[in-house]
Formats: structure tokens, C-alpha cells, sequence
């Protein structure tokens, strides 16, 4: 609760040093609440997802305070499309960095836990090939259908 | 360059790690998993080239008056391979304010890819401003990843004194030099204004005949017309802090310098010479001199001047007895607060140049700047500057310039006065 609220200040006084602390107080209160709750895949992925939660806000609430930084030094809208830019391509570059941070934390989860807890429920295992097949022939499609047109010699 | 936030996020794994072994906790372990994961994935944020910027700054101009304004124009080519969030922030004076625009921007670069950021600028108060340098700065989004540059691309800006404008009067010199200028001397010359008649000589221009006088004395006549001649003038600019009154704002050196600033402009373009003597932080003087670049040189030294405890009027005395013509108008701009002015300018006026005192007065200044002022304090100041101004009047032309008018009005009442008596 204090960490949320130290964060929430932070943002609103624009202040990046009270964000940042709030922050890790809030997660590291949080991971204290929970650490007592036993090890399965479904905690695992709870803990994993509710990290990125946490650490996907707090991108945004840094990239809000860095953009009204540079907002605050424009006047009118000349240099504005640049701002606008930078707005789109952090975005993505934040979408991407949690996604593969996500995918590498299941996988070192999963690794971790299979050596504890044994193999995993069929139903998620399921899901994991249903998902890893997807992204191959999604790979293939690109390889095959999409590339191509950006190699045409005219 | 690792940033802070990288550090933090290293020691918070470890931290991370250690707690969950030590407390037996899987939960911590996780936590160690997932912000290593973080710092693993962003190594794709760090910078894998060498940056090749090329910065380069231009302006509609490099001197401009008190409030105007301009465009700068910064133009950043990269060189190298392409490069996201780069953050460039072009350094500014204190004193100089944005008005459209931003000095501060983040943007995108591809290879050889050139962008501009403007950026309009005002300065409300004179002097030499430098602008620069520009700081670059390229970091991921996550703040993990930090490189610094400084490109010392620097530009020299001069904020000039505001001047006003004179048309209907104008301040000449009594002696007068040998060059051609506006003023009508006691001589025969070349001027337009008729003087007499005389016999024709056979050097004699045929536009100079006086076809009418030739006819009625039966010999030719040539004209004769009253030489124009320019003159001297050289500006005596106070700046020494015992005559100094007011705030940054609002002071009697600012006062002193616009009407230097607005005389020199008057006394150039009425075809004379202008040379000025500032006694300042430095001695500084220019030789008389006349045209355009001579009045940007004047303007550009009185946009730098700064109060001054070293050098007093009777420094000057021995400047102008070497270094300056003879016989040259000496205009002294002081808003004399000093008393000690009077004989100095007694000496300068034995040495045969004319004397003409402008002072801005500080009373005005001062009751602007103080709300709580005694009458009777301003009744005792104002009977001090009366009994100076009185002392100078009887060697010199003393104009007693309210600096909330312009200077004209005062100017055109005194040389009215002085001319008829």
C-alpha cells in the first residue's frame, strides 16, 4: 500500500526517484505477502505475470514522466511530430522487451519447475505445443510468403 | 555505458536470489528469474556502433534587439548506423526564452538520415549570449543503457541595446571637420543651400554658372553655396556602479545605454562620425567612425557593457587628449549621481570640444522600483540633482531625459533652448 502510493505521488509530482522507489517497495511487499504460497505451474505463472504487471506499469508511468519532461519544453507545435514518434516506437519497443522477458521467465520457470514438481498438467502442455506450433508455421508463412516481396529486383 | 536503473535491477537479482535461498522461498527465486530475464533481453538496447553525428546550428542572424525574436535552426546528420531515441538538448542562457518550439527533442535516425529542430528564441535583456553546446544523449526506453556526447558547436549571439527613433531632431557637432555631411559650416563649399555670387574661374563647373547674373553683369557668374561638412561626436557611457540605481529589470545603466544606442543611430545617419568611450567593467573606446558596420561595432560593445568600480569620467580625459580628434562634441550619458562629474567636463570643454550632458533620471527609476518612498527624501535628491545639473549648464548642454519618454521629446526642448539663447 505505501509503496503504491509513494509511486502514485512520485507520478503525479513528477518526481522519477519517488516512482522508482515506490515501486520496488511495492513489489518487494508484495513478493513478501505471497511467499508462502505453495509451488505449482498455476502460482508460478501467477507470479510471473503479476511481476510483469507491476514492471509494465512502471515503464509507463517512466515513459509518461520523460515525454511530459519534453512536452514541457515545447512551446506550440513545432518538433512536436518527433515526440509523437518517439511515443509509437516505445511503445512497440516496451510490448516487445515485456513479451520476450515473459517468454524467457516461463521458460526459466518452467525449467526450474519441472525439475521440482515433475512433468506438466496435460492441459497446459497442450496449450504450450498448440502455442510453440503456431509461432513455427507462423515463422514458416513469413519465410515463405512474406519476404520474398521485399527482394524483388524490378 | 550501463545506466543506475541497469545496477539497481543487477543488485535486485541478486538481492532477489539470495533472500529466496536463504528464506527457502521459490517466490523470491522467481522474482531473481524474471528481473534477470529483463537485463538478458535488453542487451538488445545497448549501442553495438560507434555514433557518427554531425551537428550543425544556423540563425536568421547573429545580432538582434531586446524582445525580438528569431529561429535556430539545429540540423543533426548521422552518419553511422541507425540510431533510436536519441535526446538532444541545445544549451541556452538563462536569459534567453523560448517562444515556439523546443530546444529539447527525442528522435529517431536512420543511416545518413538528416533531421532539423527550430526553435524560436527572445531575449528580453542585451548583451553577448553564446548558445551551445548542444548535449546528446542516447538511451533505451528502459533507461538500462546510456551514452553521453557534447558537440561544441557553438554560436556567439548579440542581444543589442532597443533604440528609439529620431526624426525631427537632430544632435550636431559645432566644429565642423573637412568631409562632406549635413551640417551647414561657415565655409564656401559643396553644398545645396545658396551663399553668394562670384566671377566665373575656368575650373568652374557649367552648372554653377548663374545664367540669370551672367546675363544682367554682361561676364559670367558662378554660384557660391555654404560648405556641408559632417562633425565628431564622441558618447561618454557611464557605467560605473556608483551611478547605478535599480534592479536587474529596471536600472540606470540600461536607460544610459539605449540612449547612447539611440544617438549613435541618430548621429551616423545624419552622415557624422561617432566614437565611443564606455566606462565600465573595462575601459573600452572605439575611434570615431561612420556607416553601417561602424553602428553594429558601437551596438555590439554597448550590448555588453556591465557595471564597473575601476574607471571614472576623469579616466577619459587623457584618452581623448590622445587617442581622439580635437575639437570633436563630446556627449557625456551619466545619470550623474556622482558630483564629482563637473569639473572633469569643465576640462574636456578647455580642451575646445563642446560638452553635452544627457542624464537619465534616477528618480524616476526609484520610485518605480521602491513603493514606500519619504517625499521629503525625494524632495532632498531631487534639490541635489538641481544644483549639479545648474553647474553644468554653464559650460555644457545639460537635457534632463525622463528614461519612461523617449529621448527625442527631451532633446528637441533643450537644443530649441539652446539655439535661441
Amino acid at each position: 500500500m505505501i509503496g503504491g502510493t509513494i509511486s502514485i505521488f512520485g507520478f503525479y509530482l513528477k518526481k522519477t526517484k519517488l516512482l522508482n522507489i515506490g515501486t520496488s517497495l511495492l513489489i518487494a511487499s508484495f513478493f513478501f505477502l505471497i511467499q508462502d504460497i505453495p509451488f505449482n505451474y498455476l502460482n508460478l505463472i501467477f507470479v510471473i505475470f503479476t511481476f510483469f504487471f507491476f514492471f509494465g506499469l512502471w515503464l509507463l508511468m517512466k515513459r509518461e514522466l520523460f515525454v511530459s519532461e519534453i512536452e514541457s519544453d515545447l512551446v506550440g507545435s513545432e518538433g512536436k511530430s518527433y515526440l509523437d514518434e518517439y511515443k509509437k516506437d516505445s511503445s512497440f519497443y516496451y510490448l516487445k522487451t515485456i513479451f520476450m522477458g515473459l517468454s524467457v521467465s516461463i521458460a526459466g520457470g518452467m525449467i526450474a519447475a519441472h525439475s521440482f514438481i515433475g512433468p506438466l498438467p496435460s492441459g497446459i502442455a497442450l496449450f504450450i505445443n498448440i502455442f510453440f506450433s503456431l509461432v513455427i508455421l507462423s515463422g514458416l508463412y513469413g519465410v515463405l510468403f512474406l519476404l520474398p516481396k521485399y527482394f524483388i529486383v524490378e | 555505458m550501463k545506466s543506475t536503473t541497469s545496477f539497481v535491477l543487477f543488485a535486485a537479482t541478486i538481492t532477489s536470489f539470495i533472500f529466496g535461498i536463504v528464506r527457502g522461498s521459490w517466490v523470491f527465486l522467481i522474482l531473481a528469474i524474471s528481473i534477470f530475464s529483463i537485463l538478458a533481453v535488453e542487451v538488445r538496447g545497448a549501442l553495438q556502433e560507434e555514433v557518427k553525428l554531425k551537428v550543425q546550428r544556423k540563425s536568421e542572424k547573429v545580432s538582434l534587439y531586446e524582445d525580438d525574436k528569431i529561429w535556430i535552426e539545429l540540423t543533426i546528420k548521422n552518419e553511422g548506423k541507425p540510431l533510436n531515441y536519441l535526446e538532444i538538448f541545445d544549451s541556452l542562457p538563462s536569459d534567453i526564452d523560448i517562444v515556439e518550439g523546443s530546444n529539447h527533442h527525442i528522435l529517431r535516425l536512420d543511416e545518413k538520415e538528416e533531421k532539423t529542430m527550430r526553435y524560436k528564441i527572445q531575449c528580453a535583456r542585451r548583451g553577448e549570449m553564446e548558445i551551445g553546446p548542444v548535449k546528446l544523449r542516447y538511451r533505451d526506453p528502459l533507461d538500462l543503457h546510456v551514452e553521453e556526447w557534447t558537440s561544441y558547436e557553438l554560436m556567439d549571439l548579440f542581444v543589442l541595446p532597443e533604440i528609439q527613433e529620431m526624426k525631427g531632431v537632430n544632435v550636431r557637432p559645432i566644429y565642423t571637420k573637412s568631409w562632406i555631411g549635413n551640417i551647414k559650416s561657415q565655409r564656401i563649399g559643396i553644398g545645396s543651400e545658396f551663399f553668394s555670387l562670384r566671377e566665373y574661374m575656368p575650373e568652374d563647373a557649367l552648372k554653377k554658372i548663374n545664367w540669370k547674373a551672367t546675363a544682367r553683369f554682361l561676364e559670367p557668374m558662378t554660384n557660391e553655396f555654404i560648405g556641408e561638412k559632417s562633425g565628431d561626436v564622441i558618447l561618454i557611457v557611464d557605467g560605473h556602479r556608483k551611478n547605478i540605481i535599480g534592479n536587474a529589470e529596471r536600472n540606470t545603466l540600461d536607460a544610459t545605454i539605449r540612449a547612447a544606442g539611440t544617438l549613435a543611430s541618430s548621429i551616423l545617419e545624419d552622415r557624422n562620425r561617432v566614437g565611443l568611450i564606455i566606462l565600465g567593467d573595462y575601459l573600452r573606446w572605439l575611434y570615431p567612425d561612420s556607416g553601417r558596420d561602424h553602428f553594429y561595432k558601437i551596438m555590439e560593445k554597448l550590448s555588453g557593457v556591465k557595471e564597473g568600480g575601476q574607471w571614472e569620467l576623469e579616466d577619459t580625459k587623457w584618452i581623448l587628449r590622445g587617442f581622439f580628434p580635437k575639437r570633436s562634441m563630446v556627449v557625456f550619458i551619466s545619470p550623474l549621481l556622482s558630483k564629482d562629474v563637473s569639473e572633469t567636463l569643465l576640462d574636456i570643454c578647455m580642451e575646445e570640444h563642446n560638452v553635452m550632458v544627457i542624464s537619465p533620471d534616477p528618480l524616476v527609476i526609484e520610485k518605480e522600483i521602491i513603493d514606500d518612498h519619504s517625499s521629503l527624501a525625494e524632495n532632498l535628491s531631487q534639490l541635489d540633482r538641481d544644483v549639479i545639473l545648474d553647474k553644468l549648464w554653464k559650460y555644457s548642454v545639460v537635457v534632463d531625459w525622463n528614461p519612461n519618454e523617449p529621448l527625442e521629446a527631451s532633446l528637441k526642448e533643450v537644443i530649441r533652448y539652446w539655439k535661441r539663447s
